[in-house]
C-alpha cells in the first residue's frame, strides 16, 4: 500500500527536477515555471506532513479517550482535541500562505520580465546585464 | 469477487502511481520542451496532478484551491505574459535571430538537452532535502500512516477557523503582501517605455541589433 511517507518522496523528487529546471535554463519565463514547481513541491511535502501529524493526533485523542473514562479527564480530552484539531490543518494552512506569496512572486515577476523583454529585446537571463558597470 | 477486490484495494497505488509518473514527466517537460507555450501547458497538467494527491492526501480545500490558484489564475497569468510579448523571442532557442558564432555562444544548452552539472547539483540537493525530511520525520516519531486509509472529513472549517484564530495576522499580511505584489506588478509592467529606448546609456549588445518591432507595444 502507499504510504504518506511516498508523497514526501515525490515532493523531494519533484523539487530537484524543479530546481534542474531553474538551474539550466536561460529563459526568464521558464525559470518562473520551474520556481513554481519547486513551491508546489513544498506545497506537497507540507501538506503530506499534516497528513501525517493529524492522523498521530487522531490516534492519540482516540487512545486518551479511551484509556480516560473519567468525566474530570473529559474537559482535558476536549480541549486537546481542539488543539489537534488546529495542529492537524497547520501544514495546509502554511501551503495557502506558500500559494499566496507564489502568486504574489509570480505577478512581479512576469512584470519585469515583460518590462525587460519591452526595453531590452531579450528574455535570456544571460544576456542581461544592466547592472554589469 | 476475489480478484475484484483486490483490485479496488490496488486502486489507491495505481492512482498514486500515475499520478507521480504524471508530476515528475511533466515537470521534466517544463525545462525541455522547445516551446515556452508547451511548457506553460506541462505546468499546468504538473499542478493537476498535485492536486490530484492533495485529494489523495485528504486535503480536499487545499486541492480546489490549487486548481483555482495555479491552474485557474498562475498559468492564465503565465500564458497572457507570453502571448503579449513576441513569441519568437520567448522561445529558448530562436532559430532564426541568431546566427554564427553568436549562436554558438548564446546559449550553453539548448532545450532537449540534458545539463550534466546542474543535474549533479540537483540531485544533491535532492538527497539533501531526502536527509532533512527523514531527519524530521525520525525526530517526530509519528508512525507510517496509508494514503486514503480512511475517508478524512472535510477541511475547509479547521482550515477557516485556523486562518482567522492562531493566523490571523500571518492571514492580513499574506493579504496585504498580495496587494503590494498587484500593485507593483501594475506599475511595472503598466509603465509605457519609459526607459532610454533610443536616448539613454545603452550598452553596445548584439541583442537588438536584428529587432525592429515591439517597440510599439
Amino acid at each position: 500500500m502507499i504510504e504518506v511517507n511516498y508523497a514526501i518522496a515525490l515532493g523531494v523528487l519533484l523539487f530537484a527536477v524543479g530546481l534542474y529546471g531553474a538551474l539550466r535554463s536561460t529563459n526568464a519565463v521558464r525559470i518562473l515555471m520551474c520556481i513554481e514547481l519547486m513551491l508546489n513541491a513544498v506545497n506537497l511535502v507540507f501538506v503530506a506532513f499534516a497528513r501525517l501529524i493529524a492522523a498521530a493526533g487522531a490516534a492519540g485523542a482516540a487512545g486518551a479517550g479511551s484509556t480516560a473514562g473519567s468525566t474530570a479527564a473529559a474537559g482535558a480530552v476536549g480541549s486537546s482535541g481542539a488543539l489537534v484539531a488546529s495542529a492537524a490543518v497547520t501544514g495546509q494552512v502554511f501551503a495557502i500562505f506558500v500559494m499566496a506569496v507564489a502568486a504574489a512572486e509570480a505577478a512581479v515577476g512576469l512584470a519585469v520580465i515583460l518590462q525587460v523583454v519591452r526595453q531590452r529585446g531579450v528574455v535570456q537571463v544571460d544576456k542581461v546585464n544592466l547592472l554589469r558597470g | 469477487m476475489k480478484f475484484l477486490d483486490a483490485f479496488v484495494l490496488f486502486l489507491p497505488t495505481l492512482g498514486f502511481g500515475v499520478l507521480g509518473v504524471v508530476i515528475l514527466v511533466s515537470a521534466w517537460m517544463v525545462s525541455h520542451v522547445r516551446r515556452i507555450t508547451h511548457a506553460a501547458f506541462f505546468m499546468v497538467l504538473a499542478f493537476t496532478a498535485v492536486a490530484g494527491v492533495f485529494v489523495m492526501l485528504g486535503a480536499d480545500f487545499l486541492a480546489a484551491t490549487q486548481v483555482l490558484i495555479y491552474v485557474g489564475a498562475i498559468a492564465v497569468m503565465f500564458l497572457f505574459a507570453i502571448m503579449v510579448s513576441d513569441l519568437k523571442e520567448l522561445s529558448d532557442n530562436p532559430a532564426g535571430r541568431l546566427t554564427g558564432s553568436e549562436a554558438s555562444a548564446a546559449a550553453p544548452g539548448p532545450a532537449g538537452r540534458v545539463a550534466a552539472p546542474w543535474l549533479v547539483l540537483a540531485g544533491l540537493v535532492a538527497v539533501g532535502f531526502a536527509a532533512l525530511v527523514l531527519a524530521a520525520l525520525g525526530r517526530s516519531g509519528v508512525p507510517a500512516v496509508r494514503i486514503a486509509a480512511a475517508a478524512g472529513a472535510p477541511t475547509t472549517a479547521p482550515i477557516g477557523q485556523a486562518l482567522f484564530g492562531p493566523f490571523l495576522v500571518p492571514f492580513e499580511v499574506a493579504s496585504v503582501t498580495l496587494l503590494a505584489a498587484l500593485v507593483g506588478a501594475i506599475v511595472i509592467a503598466g509603465r509605457e517605455s519609459a526607459g532610454p529606448e533610443g536616448a539613454g546609456p545603452k550598452t553596445a549588445g548584439p541583442e537588438t541589433a536584428g529587432r525592429e518591432k515591439g517597440d510599439a507595444a
